[in-house]
């Protein structure tokens, strides 16, 4: 049995300090995301500079990370990726934001057949697999970056809307709530202006979590030839290029980009899972 | 002496003044004791004190005896058996000490196995125990799960749980206040007659000190960390010495005679970032004068019995009625 | 010309309330039923009850949190629509007519604003000047400190406080009081009584106390309900009934309040004594 502490007493305790491995996490995702805004004063070579005489170099003092088949210092283009790679998923949480606290705000808040059908509906979503979904979606319309993001927005929704229908359902419980229906607002009012600025810090949370997968995801879709399109180009489609030179020995070009993503999802997934950890045990 | 805790001083990292100071505090065998305060006061922390549930960097001076063991000084297995077989506590919520996928047999035989008695009379002596504690249908509640029992139900079967390993001393902190005022009741008349079959000295930790001076047989008022008063229960009705008492009585909606005006006590209860000078409750009391907030506190003897820790005690009529009649 | 019709009309008239739960077995609860009563303006009515008793049910439905199934709720002889009705204009009206006052300070406020900010959204909304929100503040005793503060950052008195300015903010002829002093220290709920009366002294406003604490009532009410599952058992002027309660129930509940001389036994045989 260990001793309880007393409530309201004391200065934080060393519980509310980062774990080192979030600290890690931390460092490393404020330098990615340094290296992505400063890739033009970083990059030591022009990102799409082809130069067939130094083709699959490895790593030496021209090219710290080695060049790929065409000659392309690898540094120079993950750096460059880094910022499609890091932008992208961003987008796509920002649509997949939007619809999704829609959604789920409509749902906890209007209940009855409106939460049955908005749940039904990310139910069905929830069963298709996500990368399917947006295989088709570009099926139809076209394979790119910005039909990526877009189907990927749009697959990311249901989530969105369940884990947000599932917070407001029980923040709207809470008397202040009923306090603003009594008060004679209206509820669109309520849901927009306090329901869901006061759901910001678990959602944000939660889309923090993830943001790793997003990012996984459109790497996926790049590495398949559906997401970046040559001569613009993120990690997923590095890995995809570099492949086939691993058949001629060289395997920095397909592990640079390929480790980069593992970095920026494990870290994501440090820092979200704690945070969510967080979030959990302050209700 | 059952429960004799002596110039009991906590002090906490981080906090302004003591959790607790100076206090002292007896129950004897048989005996009911109310503890009485608001939110901050000590109450329940002088509670833990008696289980030594305190904080980890708590730092302690006095001392807290438990049947004549030094309490604070325990360690290791001595420290679990005092616990487990000496001193039970009852808790304001009786869900939160019951597991609720178990069924309320399992809670009890659990802590009647952990006193050595084997499984099969561990069984008997719980279904003994919830028809002790006034459970219609023993049998059928022993196979109940804590969902299928209401608040006042439960709260039995906690009191159950407590008499498990036969305690001199029961702790009850806030023990009816979460239950409806006809179960508390009937709680209370349960834990009187525990008490004389049992000699079971009680400690009632309670907000309401209507309650705790009509039920108990001598009452503590404490008030930021400190005991300000201390007289037989009888006595707090018609002669409450400490302005802060006065107070607690004259702020108490009541029913009878009338309409009575309540006098609020200005200010709010203080809380652990308060620091003191002098006597904790002068910027809120009637009776005060500049001096009081440089004057050490200590419990002055009332004449009859009990104590008040009050300067202007001598200065202060001693009937705490004029006050309340005066209108 | 004519002058005597508006002192003879109730400022709130409750007929007939009731509400009834679907219980997942099939078979219905009832929460509340036959609830009938008339407060006169300034008017103090007590609605007591043990949990269970429906008295929360009763105060919700004043203020239209729960729908009634049957009954009708009207303030200065106008009915209120048993929903929320749909236009601004009518739904701002309405609220004007009753305002309530939650049990926990503690979730009834919003933890994003401050205390001045919670008022003037009130006011906004019913196209008051946010100049009120200073004397509002004043009124129920909040000082410049608190005005800026957030919920977390005031005491459970404070924000009850705040919660009974905001009520008043809308400016109701009948404020809802659902265990209001239940989760404060005894000394703070001396002062929100004590505010309480001021209140209805100075605005004229009429309270119904919703509680289970029958020396509260005793203290602040002039007319009381006593309920006991879903139905009224004793009703009447508040002394009259707590002095010579005629139904065993009453009895009971008045035997379980501790003061000199009480031995919860009596409690107990009282409890014998009711169905």
């Amino acid at each position: 049995m260990s001793a309880p502490t007393l409530d309201r007493v004391g200065p934080k305790t060393g519980k509310d300090r980062r774990p080192a491995g979030v600290m890690i996490a931390d460092g490393t995702l404020v330098v990615v995301v340094l290296a992505a805004l400063l890739a033009p004063l970083l990059a030591p070579y022009a990102p799409d500079a082809i130069d067939l005489s130094a083709s699959l170099v490895g790593t030496g003092p021209e090219h710290l990370l080695g060049t790929d088949s065409s000659g392309q210092d690898l540094l120079s283009r993950v750096l460059y990726g880094a910022r499609t790679s890091l932008v992208a998923p961003i987008l796509l949480l920002a649509i997949a934001a939007v619809l999704g606290v829609t959604l789920g705000t409509l749902a906890a808040w209007r209940g009855g057949w409106v939460d049955t059908v908005v749940s039904r509906l990310t139910d069905v979503m929830y069963a298709f697999p996500g990368l399917l979904f947006t295989v088709l979606i570009i099926a139809v319309f076209g394979a790119g970056m910005t039909t990526s993001v877009l189907a990927l927005g749009l697959a990311y929704t249901p989530t969105v809307a369940k884990y947000t229908r599932s917070v407001a359902l029980s923040e709207r419980r809470k008397p202040y709530i009923d306090a603003y229906g009594v008060q004679g607002m209206g509820g669109a009012r309520i849901c927009a202006r306090y329901l869901v600025p006061n759901l910001g810090r678990s959602i944000i949370g939660y889309l923090v979590v993830l943001f790793g997968e997003a990012l996984m995801s459109l790497a996926t879709l790049s590495y398949l030839g559906f997401g970046a399109q040559p001569p613009s180009s993120d990690w997923g489609l590095m890995v995809q290029e570099g492949q086939a030179a691993v058949v001629q020995g060289a395997l920095l070009p397909a592990l640079v980009p390929g480790f980069a993503i593992a970095l920026v999802v494990v870290s994501f997934n440090v820092v979200g899972v704690w945070a969510a950890d967080r979030l959990g045990s302050r209700r | 002496m059952l429960l004799d805790i002596e110039n009991l001083t906590l002090e906490l990292p981080g906090t302004a003044r003591p959790v607790l100071n100076g206090v002292s505090l007896r129950v004897a065998g048989g005996e009911v004791v109310g503890l009485v305060g608001e939110s901050g006061s000590g109450k329940s922390t002088t509670a833990r004190a008696a289980l030594r549930t305190l904080p980890d960097r708590t730092v302690a001076s006095g001392s807290v005896r438990v049947d004549g063991t030094d309490v604070l000084a325990l360690t290791g297995d001595a420290l679990r058996r005092h616990r487990a077989r000496t001193v039970a506590m009852v808790h304001q919520d009786p869900r939160s000490a019951l597991n609720p996928v178990r069924r309320i047999g399992d809670f009890l035989v659990e802590r009647l196995t952990g006193t050595g008695l084997d499984k099969k009379a561990a069984r008997t002596r719980a279904v003994e125990l919830l028809d002790t504690v006034g459970l219609s249908d023993p049998e059928r509640r022993f196979r109940q799960h804590p969902h299928e029992l209401s608040g006042g139900m439960l709260q039995r079967v906690v009191i159950a749980g407590a008499l498990a390993a036969e305690p001199r001393l029961l702790l009850a902190d806030e023990a009816t206040s979460a239950l409806d005022v006809t179960t508390q009741a009937e709680i209370l008349a349960l834990l009187r007659t525990l008490r004389a079959d049992r000699s079971l000295g009680l400690l009632f930790i309670t907000h309401d000190l209507q309650l705790a001076a009509a039920y108990c047989d001598r009452v503590y008022v404490m008030y930021a960390g400190r005991v300000v008063e201390e007289q037989p229960a009888g006595g707090l009705f018609d002669r409450p010495r400490h302005p802060y008492t006065k107070g607690l009585l004259a702020c108490s909606p009541t029913l009878g005679e009338g309409r009575r005006k309540i006098l609020p006590i200005p200010g709010r209860p203080p809380s652990l970032a308060d620091a003191f000078g002098g006597c904790e409750f002068a910027d809120r009391c009637p009776d005060a004068e500049p001096e009081c907030s440089t004057w050490r506190p200590e419990p002055v003897p009332l004449d009859g019995e009990g104590a008040a820790t009050c300067r202007r005690l001598p200065a202060l009529p001693g009937a705490g009625t004029e006050r309340r009649n005066d209108r | 010309m004519t002058t005597a019709l508006p002192q003879a009309a109730p400022l709130l008239a409750v007929d007939g309330l009731r509400k009834t739960y679907g219980l997942p077995g099939g078979g219905r609860l009832t929460a509340a039923d036959g609830i009938t009563f008339t407060v006169p303006a300034g008017g103090s009515l007590g609605i007591v009850g043990e949990s269970g008793s429906g008295k929360t049910t009763v105060a919700r439905m004043l203020v239209g949190l729960v729908r009634p199934d049957a009954g009708s709720i009207s303030v200065s002889g106008r009915p209120r629509a048993p929903r929320t009705p749909r236009g601004r204009e009518a739904r701002l009206a309405r609220a004007r007519e009753i305002q309530m006052v939650f049990q926990d300070p503690y979730v009834s406020l919003d933890p994003r604003l401050t205390a001045r900010q919670c008022l003037t959204t009130a006011l906004r909304l019913h196209g008051r000047a946010t100049t009120v929100a200073d004397g509002l503040l004043d009124q129920v005793g909040l000082g410049a400190r608190e005005a800026e503060a957030r919920p977390h950052g005031l005491s459970g008195g404070q924000r009850q406080r705040l919660a009974i300015a905001r009520a008043l903010a809308v400016d109701p002829k009948v404020l809802v009081l659902d265990e209001a002093v239940a989760a404060l220290d005894v000394s703070i709920q001396a002062q929100i009584l004590q505010l309480l009366s001021e209140i209805r002294r100075d605005t004229g406003v009429a309270l119904v106390f919703v509680s289970h604490d029958l020396a509260v009532v005793h203290h602040i009410t002039d007319e009381v309900l006593v309920m006991r599952r879903g139905t009224v058992v004793e009703q009447g002027p508040t002394a009259e009934v707590l002095a010579g309660p005629q139904d065993p129930y009453t009895r009971l509940l008045l035997a379980s309040v501790p003061r000199a001389g009480w031995d919860p036994a009596d409690a107990v045989t009282a409890r014998a004594a009711t169905a």
